[in-house]
């Protein structure tokens, strides 16, 4: 068992950096999943005005639209026409906005006149643009709809105040599962870039060193087998990925404690991050048989690791990613990987279990062809042409 | 025979790398093989080594043919590869003990085996070095040593004393005499000829993966047309003078500059002593005289046209 305590001994050698990269990651992963799980406004209220309407011409069926659409919109204050009176109003804000319809204003807009509605404002009044937003969306759907259609007054009004009620349906995505346990759900899933990078950069790195082309040539040149060779490289690599997939567990349980023992869901998270860890040893396993040089390992733990979190939904949540997305990150572990979280997530209204198991053996999969692949490669270097 | 190389043929694209390519080394010898760089020597022992694939021919070690699955013939095989080829994440302790222990499983005679091979290489100071802070003589030492530690009755040394000072080098060429003496059959490349000379009992000159001549140094040389070289140290000497020199028996070339006579002759004896009494006859002066026996570059010069270390 040369190879395989050798191993060890080179991860000694190498553990300081490694070390410091898993306490970064660990690190960052409780912050993310801690602050992605903070309360957060998340409803919508319309926030009123108060606002005056003076109008000084006629009742018509227009000015009493605007009025009434106003008054939705906003809080109407009755005040009095009077000058002294309306600036005092404003002058103790009791109304924000004073909208005085001129008189003549029907009868102008019915002829398809611009005569402006005035209005009195508090000095420096951010909200003033949003009722002149309100009075302008109003007019200008009402002089649309006399252009168009060939209705009467009344009716025309209804119409305007019909189309000023629409509104567009706002669906909030629940960000809590329905088991409300939100944190450890988002600690599982955002473990799979912690041990994506943790595992590609410490097995790569011992797999470099071993495949060295002299000292590859030099182990080949002795009767040790190359399967003995491969074999305990495995062995050390799987040592390696469980200790790190150990650790990021126990620390799991350390920072959510009691609701993640009490959620029952816990086996089952455990099972899928080893699982995916076992996919994370191939990885690294492939990637330090393939590589040659520390800068090629760097790029290739970024990109993997971020690339594969950002596109299977680790950092932005499998929901909100696109169909086109999805598809290609099927072809991903991680994706797999975060859909049985998300199943996990769901499992106590759903009780699917199929959406925990297939998605699992998918993982495993990717994880014996990948191991296969590197096998073979490794044979084809055994000896080599060049 | 401990080694038979029959026919190997080894392309590199359009390059032909070993050409029809053979040798046969018996046990117990030093055994050389000469050429300059890129020659075919490195690639013709990855092919024995089966580190390499050939297009053709065959390779026996011990008697069987060897393949990159032959471990038993392997286990009694140890290589010092061109390049340094240790961990650098492991102390020169932990090195050789690795190396060691591909070989050797018992742990007590992996111990001792690993002891001897420090001793023998002279790294007893240095067991808890990690070989970046070791000198590149004392790192070719090292490589020496996980080359030989378990004792193989064949060795393979490629190059091994490229870029090392000459105290060092002379250590590694005393220490490969000294496995020979122990037992172990020996196959050495340089294109460094006065190591080859100094050391190996026989040896191989190759150039364009080709096996141009094979035996002792003596049967080498004595392959060739160019005897010794006599060189003279003259400060006056007329163009009568050197015709008259020239006309001496089994002269081949007489050059005359800087004050320096060369007078290159085609074997035969007394050639010295021909050439002082020629000088005493003609009354001329003369300085430091020497004469000197060719050598394996002049070998190689003769057969192949150009210098060695071309």
């Amino acid at each position: 068992m040369q190879v395989f305590k050798t191993y060890f001994k080179i991860i000694s050698q190498t553990r300081t950096s490694l070390i410091i990269y898993y306490v970064v990651f660990l690190a960052i992963s409780v912050l993310i999943s801690r602050y992605s799980t903070q309360p957060a406004s998340t409803d919508f209220t319309e926030s009123k005005t108060r606002i005056a309407v003076i109008n000084r011409d006629v009742d018509s069926s227009v000015v009493q639209g605007l009025i009434d659409f106003l008054a939705q919109k906003n809080n109407i204050v009755d005040i009095e026409d009077d000058a002294e009176k309306l600036q005092d109003a404003l002058f103790f804000r009791r109304v924000e906005y004073i909208a005085i319809i001129p008189k003549g204003f029907s009868e102008d807009f019915k002829a398809g006149g611009s005569k402006p509605i005035e209005k009195v404002i508090v000095p420096g009044s951010t909200t003033s643009r949003y009722i002149d937003m309100h009075i302008n969306r109003y007019l200008h759907t009402a002089s649309i709809t006399a252009s168009y259609s060939r209705l009467d007054a009344d009716n025309q009004a209804r119409l305007v105040s019909e189309s000023m009620a629409a509104k567009a349906e706002v669906k909030m995505l629940s960000k809590t599962t329905s088991n409300g346990f939100i944190g450890y759900i988002y600690y599982y899933n955002y473990f799979a870039y912690v041990i994506l990078a943790i595992s590609i950069l410490g097995i790569s790195t011992i797999m470099m060193v071993f495949n060295q082309p002299d000292l590859r040539r030099r182990n080949l040149c002795s009767p040790l087998k190359l399967r003995s060779m491969n074999y305990q490289l495995a062995l050390g690599s799987a040592i390696y990925s469980v200790a790190c997939w150990l650790i990021t567990v126990m620390f799991g349980i350390v920072i959510y404690g009691e609701s993640l023992l009490s959620s029952g869901l816990l086996p089952m998270l455990i099972l899928n991050s080893f699982v995916f860890t076992i996919v994370c040893t191939s990885i690294g396993f492939l990637v330090g048989v393939l590589i040659k040089s520390q800068n090629v390992q760097a790029a290739i733990v970024n990109v993997l690791s971020l690339g594969m979190s950002f596109i299977c939904g680790v950092f932005v949540p499998q929901a909100i990613l696109g169909k086109t997305v999805l598809r290609f990150a099927s072809f991903l572990p991680a994706y797999w990987y975060i859909s049985v979280n998300n199943a996990i997530g769901d499992l106590s209204y759903k009780a699917d279990f199929n959406k925990i198991l297939i998605p699992m053996l998918i993982q495993i999969g990717f994880a014996i062809m990948i191991f296969s692949v590197t096998l073979f490669i490794s044979k084809q270097k055994k000896t080599s042409n060049q | 025979m401990i080694i038979r190389v029959q026919n190997l043929v080894k392309r590199y694209g359009d390059l032909l790398a070993l050409d029809h390519f053979g040798l046969e080394i018996k046990e117990g010898e030093i055994f050389g093989l000469l050429g300059p760089n890129g020659s075919g020597k490195t690639t013709a022992i990855n092919c024995m080594l089966s580190l390499l694939k050939y297009d053709k021919g065959t390779i026996e070690i011990f008697g069987k043919p060897m393949s990159p699955d032959a471990y038993d013939t392997k286990r009694n095989i140890g290589v010092v590869m061109q390049n340094v080829a240790v961990f650098n994440e492991l102390t020169v302790l932990e090195n050789i003990r690795y190396f060691c222990g591909l070989y050797i499983s018992d742990k007590a005679e992996r111990s001792e085996l690993v002891e001897q091979a420090i001793d023998f290489v002279g790294l007893q100071d240095f067991r808890k070095f990690l070989p970046k802070k070791l000198s590149g003589g004392l790192l070719r030492r090292l490589n020496i040593a996980c080359g030989i530690a378990h004792k193989p009755k064949l060795i393979f040394l490629d190059e091994p004393t490229v870029a090392v000072d000459p105290q060092s080098r002379n250590n590694i060429l005393e220490g490969i005499q000294r496995l020979n003496r122990e037992g172990a059959t020996i196959v050495y490349t340089s294109h460094y000829m006065e190591e080859v000379e100094q050391i190996c009992s026989r040896i191989a000159i190759i150039d364009k993966g080709k096996t141009l001549a094979t035996g002792t140094k003596d049967e080498l040389k004595s392959m060739i047309k160019t005897g010794e070289t006599i060189t003279a140290e003259i400060f006056a000497l007329t163009d009568g003078d050197i015709e008259e020199v020239r006309g001496l028996p089994h002269v081949t070339k007489v050059t005359y500059d800087s004050s320096r006579l060369r007078v290159h002759c085609s074997g035969g004896k007394h050639n010295l002593i021909r050439l002082l009494d020629k000088l005493k006859e003609r009354d001329i002066s003369f300085g430091k005289v020497f004469s000197e026996p060719p050598t394996l570059n002049d070998v190689f010069l003769e057969i192949t046209g150009k210098e060695l270390r071309d």
